[in-house]
């Protein structure tokens, strides 16, 4: 199962193998907000982010 | 060759009978010792050790599937693509990097590796790049046997892309849930630094 993460309101992350409590308990111990999102939001949104930050 | 009756030991010790559980327990040996369990869910437990044919082997999955969380084979990953890397700031100590993401692995021996990816402007000058596994957020592991880095003299160097590289796979034996970090680090002036890239872990043992 994967999931992905939108972190500290900026940054995307994907989880493969974690259960949702697993990623969810790791996260809050680093301080660190988190929001699910579906894989769609995730590809759309590295795609934008790619396209403006490759050199 | 004895035949066996159910509860009752053969001539040659060999014994099936089944426990208050329901369990089908084979046993084996002058003392009538459990070699084999198999409960009411199917899961067999074998007490020797298990030998396959050395040329037939133990088959492996034949399709694109994930084995149970705690089986032999599991894999654990985490990714951040480019396009959400991490910000970098120089390095002030030799261990000082930055955490680019994490995997948490339950009690268990793992094989865990990586990529590191450093992503920077046209301007950017790099006097050192590394990478590593650590179980210390933002910080590299300190035996240098166990990270990558790349030294690129005093006047630096100026890459104007993408550079990556591989972290080789380091065992893991862990007796509870433990967290491992991916880190990336550089020591660069003039410009900015972020950093992305995998961290994998699957079960070996």
């Amino acid at each position: 199962m994967k999931y992905f993460v939108k972190i500290d309101g900026a940054r995307f992350v994907s989880y493969e193998g974690m259960t949702q409590e697993a990623i969810i308990a790791m996260l809050i111990e680093q301080n660190l907000t988190h929001e699910f999102v579906s894989e769609s939001i995730y590809q759309e949104t590295l795609e934008y982010q790619a396209e403006s930050t490759m050199p | 060759m004895s035949s066996i009756s159910a509860g009752t030991t053969s001539t040659t010790g060999l014994v099936a009978t089944s426990d208050t559980t329901g369990s089908l327990l084979l046993k084996t040996g002058a003392s009538a010792t459990t070699a084999v369990t198999i409960d009411t869910s199917q899961a067999v437990t074998l007490t020797g050790t298990i030998t396959p044919s050395q040329t037939a082997g133990i088959v492996g999955t034949t399709t694109n599937n994930n084995v149970n969380a705690g089986s032999v084979g599991e894999v654990i990953s985490s990714s951040v693509a480019v396009g959400s890397a991490v910000s970098l700031t120089t390095a002030t100590t030799a261990v000082s990097g930055k955490t680019i993401t994490s995997i948490s692995l339950t009690a268990g021996d793992w094989d865990v590796f990586g990529i590191v990816g450093i992503n920077n402007t046209s301007t950017t000058n790099f006097t050192s790049s590394a990478g590593g596994i650590s179980t210390t957020n933002d910080t590299l592991n300190s035996l240098y046997e166990e990270t990558i880095r790349f030294a690129y003299g005093a006047a630096g160097l100026v890459p104007n892309n993408v550079f990556s590289f591989a972290i080789p796979t380091t065992r893991v034996s862990i007796a509870s849930t433990t967290t491992y970090y991916l880190i990336g680090y550089a020591s660069f002036s003039a410009s900015t630094a972020t950093a992305f890239g995998r961290i994998t872990a699957r079960r070996i043992r």
